[in-house]
């Protein structure tokens, strides 16, 4: 069991339920991109006494679906603004969540959101823990990592 | 009209350059357009007192030369690692000083990337300062966005 597993699994499925209707289950499968699709990658960042980030990476046709429910329009009527404010709400109450069991005092960033083929990558950063959850057909992932130590290089 | 911070940005940026890289860089006039695919990304963020997010757009061709000079590099000797290391130092000692001018207390984060052919965006924000640079006969930009006052989407809970 990798750390935080039970909590992300927890507070995504609360928080998609919540927000958005949508039940998410973990998927076994390892996140992969199907045929090559772009990955719109959410991270929020969190320092004090703990410091990392919590990052979300999902297709971009399933951030599409996310913000036309999150704000009820059709789908063609989603800008590409509206698509990354919706992950960066979704990114920004995932780390929120995750930073409520971190010691105090840690501050959570602003959510920054990345058009990426592979995923964000944050240089400096181990990955602690990653689940990746089956929605509508597509993949989606949460992962949670912590900068390394000085000392730990 | 001058914007948010904008001669100390410029002067902390000229300081670096030149402490960190020996490079001489002179503020230019006018908006930078860029295509993401011939653009680096480097941002960080800050938070506490003052909220948002400071960040550095450079053309490839600099980015290259940038880590090639830091690193003591032969020309074409950088890589993708190579070159996110450099921009990290790099956007970290910038932020770090705009950092120091802003309300206090406030924190930094670690830096992030967008590399070429990746678009990096910042909901949440508005852009409040962009000075534009010139270095070796390329264009670049540092951008300041901050954090707008919460508004009310219509989100179905």
């Amino acid at each position: 069991m990798q750390q935080f597993e039970n909590e992300i699994i927890h507070y995504t499925k609360d928080i998609w339920k919540s927000i958005l209707d949508l039940d998410v289950n973990k998927s076994e499968d390892a996140f992969s991109q199907l045929g090559g699709e772009s990955i719109l990658a959410g991270c929020v960042q969190i320092t004090g006494s703990w410091e990392g980030a919590v990052a979300l990476d999902c297709p971009v046709e399933l951030a599409k679906k996310v913000a036309s429910i999150m704000f009820q329009l059709k789908e063609e009527e989603t800008t590409t603004d509206l698509v990354e404010d919706g992950l960066g709400e979704l990114t920004n109450m995932t780390g929120g969540n995750i930073k409520s069991l971190l010691p105090e005092p840690c501050y959570l960033s602003l959510p920054a959101v990345t058009m990426t083929q592979h995923g964000l990558r944050i240089p400096g950063s181990e990955l602690i823990s990653t689940v990746t959850f089956k929605c509508w057909g597509y993949n989606f992932r949460v992962s949670v990592l912590k900068k390394i130590e000085k000392d730990d290089e | 009209m001058m914007q948010f911070l904008e001669s100390e940005i410029q002067q902390y940026n000229k300081l670096v350059w030149s402490t960190l890289l020996g490079f001489d860089i002179q503020p230019e006039p006018g908006t930078f357009d860029f295509s993401s695919e011939d653009t680096v990304t480097g941002s960080v963020q800050v938070t506490g007192k003052w909220n948002g997010v400071i960040t550095l757009y450079l053309p490839s061709l600099l980015v290259n030369k940038i880590t090639e000079t830091m690193f003591s590099l032969e020309s074409g000797g950088a890589n993708p690692e190579t070159k996110k290391d450099a921009i990290g130092e790099l956007i970290n000692m910038i932020g770090g000083n705009i950092k120091s001018i802003l309300p206090q207390p406030s924190v930094l984060s670690t830096p992030i990337f967008a590399m070429e052919g990746q678009s990096q965006q910042f909901p949440f924000t508005k852009k409040v300062t962009q000075c534009k640079f010139t270095c070796k006969d390329s264009s670049f930009a540092l951008s300041l966005y901050e954090q707008k006052p919460a508004e009310k989407k219509t989100v179905s809970a």
